[in-house]
């Protein structure tokens, strides 16, 4: 992929140099600083799409990148220097119109969270490369939904911006609204050639270089704070935009993953906005949930039948207006509560997950009374 | 991205009511498909026609969703599989199987291989239940060889049913000898079994790539009932030259569906449109809940009325007047360019594909004469009846004349 990516590079300099013989220059590839003069001075909108120079590549019409998005992008690459001789050679903007012709398949994924728009840099010296990607990812949250799909706990992470980890094809991380791809093409023999840790270290270095550039914006983050830490796998926590466990009526929530006795419980926590959305959602789930299994409805914090209650056998008050348990296909033991705007819960409890789900609610109510 | 567009759509229809895929698909054979297309496939001796785990005498489970030959592979797939690159909970890919997928496609570059992973420890338990098809994106053979075993390792199993060459543009990436050479140690080696390639950019040239080479035994390519005529017979061939067809992005242009009196989503008619065209063999559909499950398959047992047929047709002419309409409004530059004219050749590349098409028409206009003329004043777009920015569509052709 990378290897194309730098043929695509290979072939629009070829253009800009065609174009600049056949005198066709005033309509250029790429942003460059002359053509954008040349636009401004003849009336024209900024020049701002660019795209990978795959002749047969059908982009879709809608591809034009707003020229404060730019802006903004452009701001987040680093200065040139970041690892010995590195210099800016050109950068191309993508938007959700047209990111699949560079990353394929994969573009589904990031349009999923919202992707707003994308600045992918080379920097070279001499032989070798570095492409940095920037994605505009819109919210916080939203970029580190899309960073939690990529991570496993197993990575190698790096405390870069929010988080980042290393793997053979470079470096990811997200930092505020920003997710930062950083990827490299070293010559493999000759001048220029370097040995894996030396390439290593300029990926790093310009995964560094360009966090330094990210706004580090907090908003849209609280609900990471919801979930418990203790007993949490480290690393496990993924924030869905849409269908979290699987389920078109779950949206705008996270899930980790708890370790307890001889299985994993899956916590999670959705931030409807408003009540009646979130109690919208836990009728849709108990509605699935009575199609699909078998469950008991519980209300808590009122006198009555089937009310919720601890271990010690009181009525937990405030900590959910409604509550059904059971076992549920491909989900197993699951325990699902409304409190407010919040619809939280877990699936695949082991026994003894009481206590957990206890926790959870606390720390849902908590939120919850903000 | 289909969640954002549904999600709140699919809460209307009650599918715990819907009607079981069971019983009532069970017997919905070919029958309502064209034979002309199944009788061109050949089976190869190697290949078994269902996964494993339906073959075997006492396991055999009748397919709930109907099959259709791949191509000459001799490989039944089920006409609506999964498409795994959005799944984010391996309760849609069970419930997938469960509910009769027999084919899921994935990507070693699917979340850098978290993809993979997810289906792998299902495939643990499940693995003779389908048909497996995962890509590669590397650039020679080695890296073709580490990428295939990394997926197989991830995927938890010995072999691959389908492995395909991730996303093509152009004819010459068909070509290329290393993906074939890597192919055929890889298949002697028994961890993979046919070979295909993805496209979703430039199809018709890929796909008559594909044929002319000879030895491409499946395409995924980017289809839906919004494509022009051209990339709709350039389908057709392949798969009448016996390459088995499966279809992405199926749903494109189905938001701008209204839904009708018989019930039927918009999504279950994109599906529906697809799904009536003998010459595609499976569609690995972007399921990412339960309740897309429910919908998406269901299309396996509805009917498009004629009324719902024309409205696809509606909607994919309006889709297409985001395109030149040949109105000449544009005429009068007072520098002697002919904007439509370069309006042809852009439509050419970005709408239908057809970029030897394309270049050809430009040159035939005197093309770069006219972009050498042009000062990007605009005043083009201000005669424009479609408001398309057209200096913007300038820039596009001129970057692929080169």
């Amino acid at each position: 992929m990378r290897m194309r990516a730098l043929a695509g590079v290979a072939v629009f300099l070829g253009v800009v140099a065609l174009a600049t013989a056949s005198g066709v220059a005033r309509i250029a590839w790429t942003v460059s600083e002359s053509t954008e003069k040349t636009l401004a001075a003849a009336g024209a909108d900024a020049p701002s799409t660019a795209r990978q120079a795959s002749p047969n590549a059908i982009p879709a019409t809608d591809s034009t990148v707003p020229t404060a998005e730019t802006k903004l992008l452009t701001s987040s690459l680093p200065d040139d220097g970041f690892a010995d001789k590195f210099k800016r050679a050109e950068v191309k903007f993508y938007t959700p119109a047209d990111l699949f012709e560079y990353i394929d398949g994969q573009a589904e994924g990031y349009i999923a969270y919202n992707f707003q728009a994308l600045a992918s840099a080379t920097f070279k010296a001499g032989a070798n490369a570095v492409v940095i990607d920037v994605y505009d990812m819109e919210k916080p949250i939203q970029a580190f939904g899309l960073y939690s799909t990529f991570r496993a706990p197993t990575n190698e992470f790096v405390a870069i911006g929010g988080q980042g980890f290393t793997s053979e094809e470079g470096v990811m991380l997200w930092k505020g609204r920003m997710v930062v791809r950083v990827s490299t093409e070293f010559a493999t023999e000759g001048e220029g050639a370097q040995g894996t840790q030396t390439i290593a270290a300029v990926a790093l270095a310009a995964a560094k270089a360009t966090a330094a550039k990210i706004a580090d914006e907090k908003r849209s983050l609280e609900i990471l704070a919801i979930l418990p830490e203790e007993g949490k796998t480290k690393d496990s926590d993924k924030y869905v935009l849409h269908a979290l466990l699987g389920q078109s009526f779950l949206e705008n929530g996270v899930t980790a993953e708890y370790p307890l006795g001889t299985g994993v419980a899956r916590l999670f926590v959705c931030d409807f906005g408003k009540p009646e959305a979130a109690a919208k959602a836990y009728g849709e789930y108990l509605k699935f949930a009575t199609a699909h299994g078998k469950v008991t409805e519980t209300q808590g914090g009122k006198e009555g039948v089937g009310q919720a209650k601890t271990a010690q056998g009181k009525v937990p008050q405030g900590l959910s207006s409604k509550e059904f348990k059971g076992e549920i296909k491909y989900y197993g033991m699951t325990d699902v509560f409304l409190n407010g705007r919040f619809l939280a819960g877990g699936v695949n409890l082991p026994a003894g997950s009481e206590q957990l789900v206890e926790k959870l609610k606390k720390s849902v109510n908590s939120a919850s009374a903000k | 991205m289909r969640d954002s567009a549904r999600g709140n759509e699919f809460t209307r229809r009650d599918f715990a009511k819907a009607a079981a895929i069971g019983a009532a698909g069970v017997g919905i054979g070919l029958s309502n498909v064209s034979r002309k297309f199944a009788s061109a496939a050949e089976a190869k001796p190697e290949a078994e026609a269902k996964p494993e785990g339906q073959t075997k005498s006492g396991e055999a489970k009748p397919s709930k969703i109907p099959l259709r030959k791949f191509g000459k592979t001799g490989l039944e797939v089920t006409e609506i599989s999964l498409g795994a690159m959005e799944v984010s909970d391996p309760a849609v890919v069970e419930k997938s199987i469960d509910d009769g997928c027999n084919y899921i496609d994935t990507a070693a570059s699917y979340q850098k291989g978290r993809n993979e992973t997810m289906i792998g420890e299902i495939m643990a338990r499940r693995r003779k239940e389908v048909f497996l098809a995962t890509k590669f994106s590397e650039d020679d053979k080695e890296g073709v060889f580490k990428s295939v075993d990394r997926s197989l390792q991830r995927l938890q199993t010995d072999h691959v049913d389908i492995i395909q060459y991730h996303g093509a543009t152009k004819a010459d990436e068909v070509k290329k000898p290393y993906v074939k050479e890597a192919f055929d140690e890889l298949k002697k080696q028994g961890k993979v079994r046919f070979l295909g390639y993805t496209t979703h950019g430039g199809q018709i040239d890929v796909l008559n790539a594909c044929i002319e080479v000879g030895y491409v035994d499946t395409v995924l390519v980017g289809y839906s009932f919004t494509c022009p005529e051209e990339l709709t017979e350039a389908v057709k061939k392949a798969r009448e030259a016996g390459i088995g067809i499966a279809v992405m992005k199926g749903i494109r242009g189905a938001k701008d569906i209204k839904e009708t009196a018989s019930g039927m989503t918009k999504y279950q008619q994109a599906l529906r449109w697809l799904l009536d065209k003998p010459f595609v063999d499976t569609v690995p559909a972007g399921m990412t809940s339960l309740q897309h499950v429910d919908e998406d398959l269901k299309a396996s047992q509805l009917k498009l009325t004629a009324f719902e047929k024309l409205n696809l047709k509606r909607v994919a002419i309006a889709t297409a007047s985001k395109h030149c309409s040949g109105c000449n409004n544009c005429d009068g530059c007072p520098r002697g360019v002919k904007p439509m004219e370069i309006m042809r050749a852009h439509m050419y590349a970005y709408t239908y594909g057809n970029v030897p098409k394309a270049r050809e028409e430009f040159a035939a206009m005197g093309g770069p004469a006219m972009l050498a003329a042009c000062t990007a004043c605009g005043q083009c777009e201000k005669k424009c009846s479609r408001n398309l920015k057209i200096r913007e569509r300038y820039r596009e052709v001129a970057s692929l004349m080169a």
